[in-house]
């Protein structure tokens, strides 16, 4: 079950990483594409596995759970992340000082919002808690 | 239950979002504790809800989770923002540190958090089904 779990999380990690990577030109924000990973997968596994199972099931494992997870602190690392898609002006870089490190609240932002509240509302929509 | 589930990620978010703001020193990524807030409080609720309960209760809502998914999320956001407690590198390296969060303590911290949350899943948690 365990090797089972960060397999699957270590595996989807990777291809939420590739695919956001290209897809927005981030290397996350640490600027290294190791360290994406390594926080992706780990949060995928440690909260996806805590999470009420759901989804289609393999060998009593379902990684549907561990893949949102995924997917959802990789968007958000991503909206947190310096972008080539965003490029900031290189003049106006260096008038910069306090705030240059700040970044922009776009659509990104909005979008991990929007995933979080479908997700949030879709728990009592979908799944009766035990009582 | 959703009201009770959103008032305790809203009051945790409130109370971790100025914890944190205060001991490290950051507005969150967006430079705007109001953003900060809402983002934390966001994924503590949604994601939180989703986690089996456990813990105590109150009035039928595992606060636990909630408060515990909080938690990471803002020493996530903490560990990928700008802070004025960061040491700054000489000159020449400025212009790289200014694109990129630094890989320090925070982020440490977070993923032992991150491995000590799955580990107790296998300890204390038998799977459902």
């Amino acid at each position: 079950m365990f090797v089972a779990d960060l397999l699957i999380a270590s595996i989807s990690a990777l291809c939420i990483v590739w695919i956001v990577s290209v897809t927005f030109g981030t290397k996350g924000p640490w600027g290294n594409l190791l360290w994406f990973f390594l926080v992706v997968a780990l949060f995928a596994w440690a909260c996806g596995v805590w999470l009420v199972p759901f989804g289609p099931h393999w060998r009593g494992i379902g990684g549907l759970p561990i893949i949102c997870m995924g997917i959802w602190i990789a968007l958000l690392l991503v909206a947190v992340s310096p972008r080539s898609s965003r490029q900031r002006p290189a003049v106006h870089k260096k008038t910069l000082s306090h705030h240059e490190d700040v970044v922009a609240i776009d659509i990104l932002v909005w979008l991990v919002i929007l995933c979080l509240v479908i997700m949030g509302v879709g728990h009592y929509a979908w799944y009766m808690r035990p009582s | 239950m959703l009201l009770v589930d959103l008032m305790v990620a809203v009051i945790s978010a409130l109370g971790i979002v100025w914890i944190v703001s205060v001991l490290f020193d950051t507005k969150g990524p967006w430079g705007n504790l109001f953003w900060f807030f809402v983002v934390v409080a966001l994924f503590a609720w949604s994601c939180g809800v989703w986690i089996v309960p456990v813990g105590p209760q109150w009035r039928g809502t595992g606060w636990l989770p909630i408060i515990c998914m909080g938690i990471l999320i803002a020493l996530l956001l903490v560990a990928a923002s700008p802070r004025t407690s960061h040491k700054r590198l000489p000159r020449t390296q400025q212009e790289f540190v200014d694109a990129n969060a630094v890989i320090d303590v925070f982020l440490w911290i977070c993923m032992v958090c991150l491995l000590m949350f799955g580990v107790g899943h296998y300890v204390w948690h038998p799977r459902i089904g």
